[in-house]
């Protein structure tokens, strides 16, 4: 509960432009997070929307899945790419923690967008639906986001 | 910004938030003021991100058929 509230208030103070940089750069991660999170929920549900959400799915049967092109082998190089960019996304959060303003942007940080990059260009050897471009545009929002971050430590 | 509008921001942030459904860009839109955070305070939410992202990580492998807990590291977060 006491990381909601502090979430919270982090959500709150999401419009000023006068706030220090970590607190800039943090709540660009936290969005980050839940872009990479809307994507991953979006991708399970095309493949299988009756799953349980909390267990891995290993065979897609959604009806849609099919007719988008997300086989059991592209779903899992999919999950595969999330891994790599969820496992990125752990160390960048680790790396902000320890940065210290006046430090050069963590290299954490710019990886993940690299590694979001590389599940976006899985999603888009899907065909066309709606769901499959939600699935896109949020990782290329999330992509944006993440360089967000790099802008407000002052990296590229 | 007075105390009744900083707990009033915090809850309807934390709702929205813990309902799962708003991104933090939906979130902004409601929300002008900011009050600062302390150090600790951006760290809390930093661990939480970690963690959250510990447990999607989990279910991604699980998807991709890779052993719980092993090491994702075949992108260019290697290293």
């Amino acid at each position: 509960m006491k990381r909601f509230i502090l979430i919270g208030l982090l959500v709150a103070s999401a419009g000023c432009a006068s706030l220090p940089v970590k607190q800039q750069a943090t709540e660009k991660l936290v969005a980050t997070e839940r872009l990479l999170a809307t994507a991953q929920d979006t991708e399970r549900a095309l493949c299988s929307p009756t799953a349980d959400k909390s267990k891995p799915i290993t065979h897609c049967d959604g009806s849609v899945a099919a007719t988008v092109g997300l086989t059991d082998a592209r779903h899992q190089a999919t999950a595969s790419a999330f891994a790599i960019a969820f496992t990125a996304q752990v160390k960048a959060a680790t790396a902000l923690r320890a940065w210290k303003a006046g430090d050069p942007p963590p290299t954490d940080v710019a990886t993940l967008s690299a590694d979001i990059t590389a599940a976006l260009t899985l999603a888009k050897q899907l065909s066309g639906s709606p769901d499959v471009q939600k699935i896109a545009t949020t990782l290329q929002q999330a992509i944006d986001t993440v360089t967000a971050v790099l802008s407000s430590l002052g990296g590229k | 910004m007075n105390p009744e509008q900083i707990a009033a921001y915090i809850q309807a942030g934390s709702l929205l938030l813990a309902a799962g459904g708003a991104l933090v860009s939906d979130v902004k839109a409601m929300f002008g003021a900011a009050p600062a955070m302390t150090e600790d305070a951006l760290n809390e939410i930093l661990a939480g991100i970690e963690a959250d992202a510990e447990r999607r990580r989990a279910l991604a492998q699980g998807d991709a058929g890779e052993a719980p807990g092993a090491s994702a590291t075949g992108g260019s977060s290697q290293g």
